[in-house]
């Protein structure tokens, strides 16, 4: 599918970090429309940081990040209103908001951005719980949740305004095996069914093969991309022999 | 098991013995010898013989390591003889590489000119940021008030019951006792002259003016002020901040703007409450001390002025603004970490009383001049 779909995202030459340090450089790479991008690699390597560059929330030093078309880096306060329209973010720990139940946390997006009737946007709010399999937890505490749940019912809400493209910090991480595997299947579930774009941050290898087009391997000591490409091809024939050695550690 | 030699061999160069153990438990003694003995003599070539090494740990290899390391930073050659096939595997697969080297020891008057120049440079910071903040909020602030639907009545509602309502029972506590002790102390001095009824004229101006206000603000910061900086810090430690963000929802206005109307309201009518739980506290002493309530109210209304009361409740106002962006101010900023939130609401309690005296002053200053 990759091969004919445009460019949704393009990030170009980026390089940032934090106050005089360096975390990133020289990234460059394009997610299609439509696919299961996964950046993957370390922890502390700059995944977030990488995920924190493209949505917006801090500037790197240099470089260009555009999404849907928009410039996001310098962009001015409409245009990056309006490009946050077009996405959705799962944070690493769901950050739903702590003070209001699942059925809140999502009409409060709704009600921001639509002027909907209340019994519209609790209709929508349902049907999202419902598609991340979350349907009869409506009214549950952000507290109440398991990991799992949480990051799913977090899913929910980043979907509430239809976004074209999700970007999931990872997804997976602290999750038992068989909770994990369903976060996979409803990853390709909403990519499938709603063809949405997916950005993932993730090391899960198991992960990565079920739901990957196409991923990006960042390393922590270069500070930048060490592979591109299809998991299996980068399994079967990476020219660097410790991202060789990355994907073939489970088999 | 031997000991440590150490010994020049030949110009220029060094040899060491290594003993028979180097663990935690007895490589203290030998780091200092051996580095005082490097430092002397800076040997252009550095022997370890290694045949009676028997035990290794980490504190061992740490040592041997630095000892490397040191070579290698003085240009000089290194080299380990008669070393166990095992032990070098283990000195290999261990590395000081990336080891931050303690810069020297600065003297004393350095350390203490450096420090005051950096706490002088994070007190101005700080400053420039809450004048930033404060003239942002103030802008969206009016910006809210020209667009009153946009502004999160519901939000606003809880956290004025949260502040205003739930904080009676201690304001008027903390009232009637202040007023108590206020009227008690003054009671004994003026009884000198036997003018003890002259103690309502004082209550009624110590309160209205200062005290009251005061009290309340102090109460109010290290309630409302303290818990504002812990939920929004807590907020953004969990990322909800970001989360804001990414939905286009500002934080200032969603948070913060709530959050100043709730206290600049709720304010100057717990301080009400506060004044009138002091009369009552201070009745109660006139009344033990024989003077009855209706001489006792008598006089309080008779001093009573409404220029000193909405003098003392307009300064509410401010200290309600301040107390709630600076509660706010300090959440937002909270920093990475388990601690991060503790000291948040730590300093926005500091932070809010140092405010509360300075626009004391300055209103007492305005307050003189403009004859009230
Ligand atoms: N807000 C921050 N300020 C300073 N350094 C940070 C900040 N956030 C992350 N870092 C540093 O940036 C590096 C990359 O962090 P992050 O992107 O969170 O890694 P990952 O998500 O890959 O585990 C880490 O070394 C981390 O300490
Ligand atoms: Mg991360």
């Amino acid at each position: 599918m990759t091969e004919q779909s445009e460019k949704i995202i393009q990030v170009k030459d980026l390089t940032g970090g934090y106050g005089d340090t360096v975390i990133l450089k020289d990234i460059t790479f394009d997610v299609y429309q439509g696919e299961v991008f996964i950046i993957l690699g370390g922890s502390g390597c700059g995944k977030s940081t990488m995920l924190k560059f493209m949505i917006g929330l801090e500037k790197p030093f240099s470089g260009q990040v555009s999404i849907d078309g928009i410039e996001i880096v310098n962009a001015s306060e409409a245009d990056y209103k309006k490009a946050l329209r077009s996405f959705g973010v799962m944070y690493q720990n769901g950050a739903l908001f702590g003070s209001m139940n699942l059925m809140e946390n999502i009409c409060l997006v709704l009600e921001e951005f639509t002027n909907l009737p209340r019994d519209a946007m609790e209709s929508i709010a349902q049907m999202r719980l419902n598609q991340v399999g979350l349907g009869n937890a409506a009214d549950k505490m952000p507290s109440d949740l398991s990991g799992g749940m949480r990051k799913r019912a977090a899913i929910a809400r980043s979907m509430a305004l239809d976004p074209k493209i999700l970007f999931l910090d990872e997804p997976s991480a602290g999750l038992d095996p068989i909770t994990s595997a369903q976060m996979d299947e409803l990853i390709l579930q909403l990519s499938r069914t709603l063809k949405i774009t997916f950005v993932v941050v993730t090391h899960e290898l198991p992960s990565i093969f079920t739901v990957a087009d196409r991923c990006i391997m960042l390393d922590r000591n270069v500070k930048t991309i060490v592979a591109t490409g299809k998991p299996h091809e980068l399994q079967a024939n990476s020219d660097n022999s410790w991202v060789r050695q990355f994907f073939n550690r489970e088999a | 098991m031997t000991d440590m030699d150490i010994q020049t061999t030949k110009e220029g160069a060094l040899s060491i013995t290594l003993p028979g153990r180097l663990d935690a438990a007895c490589v203290a003694p030998y780091w200092s010898s051996t580095f005082r003995r490097l430092r002397q003599s800076k040997p252009s070539l550095l022997t370890l013989d290694a045949s009676g090494l028997e035990t290794v740990d980490g504190a061992g290899i740490a040592f041997l390591l630095s000892i490397q390391r040191w070579q290698t930073d003085a240009r000089g050659r290194f080299e380990i003889v008669h070393l166990d096939p095992a032990l070098r595997q283990l000195l290999q697969t261990n590395t000081l590489e990336g080891l931050v080297v303690r810069p020297p020891r600065k003297t004393s008057f350095r350390r203490v000119a450096e420090d005051t120049g950096r706490a002088g440079y994070s007190i101005v910071h700080d400053i420039k940021i809450q004048i930033s903040f404060l003239g942002e909020l103030g802008y969206k602030l009016i910006s809210s008030m020209m667009l009153p639907q946009r502004i999160r009545w519901k939000d606003f509602f809880l956290l004025a019951e949260k502040a205003g309502a739930d904080a009676i029972n201690i304001t008027a506590l903390l009232g009637f006792l202040i007023g108590l002790i206020l009227a008690f102390q003054s009671a004994v001095a003026m009884g000198q002259f036997g003018a003890e009824v002259y103690v309502a004229d004082l209550i009624v101006l110590s309160m209205f003016k200062e005290m009251g206000p005061l009290i309340t603000a102090f109460i109010l910061a290290s309630r409302s002020g303290s818990a504002y900086a812990a939920e929004i810090g807590t907020m953004k430690v969990n990322e909800e901040l970001d989360a804001l963000h990414t939905f286009g929802m500002d934080p200032v206005r969603f948070l913060v703007v709530p959050r100043v109307l709730a206290l600049t309201a709720t304010l100057p009518l717990l301080t009400l409450f506060n004044i009138l739980a002091a009369l009552f506290g201070a009745q109660a002493v006139m009344s033990l001390l024989g003077i009855s309530p209706v001489v006792f109210w008598d006089r309080c209304r008779a001093t009573a002025d409404l220029v000193d009361l909405f003098g003392g409740l307009a300064k509410t106002l401010v200290f309600g603004y301040f107390i709630a962006a600076i509660g706010c101010l300090r959440g937002l900023y909270t920093g990475k970490g388990a601690s991060a939130v503790g000291d948040s609401a730590t300093r926005a309690v500091v932070t809010c009383i140092v405010m509360i005296v300075v626009v004391d002053g300055i209103f007492a200053v305005v307050y003189y001049y403009l004859g009230i």
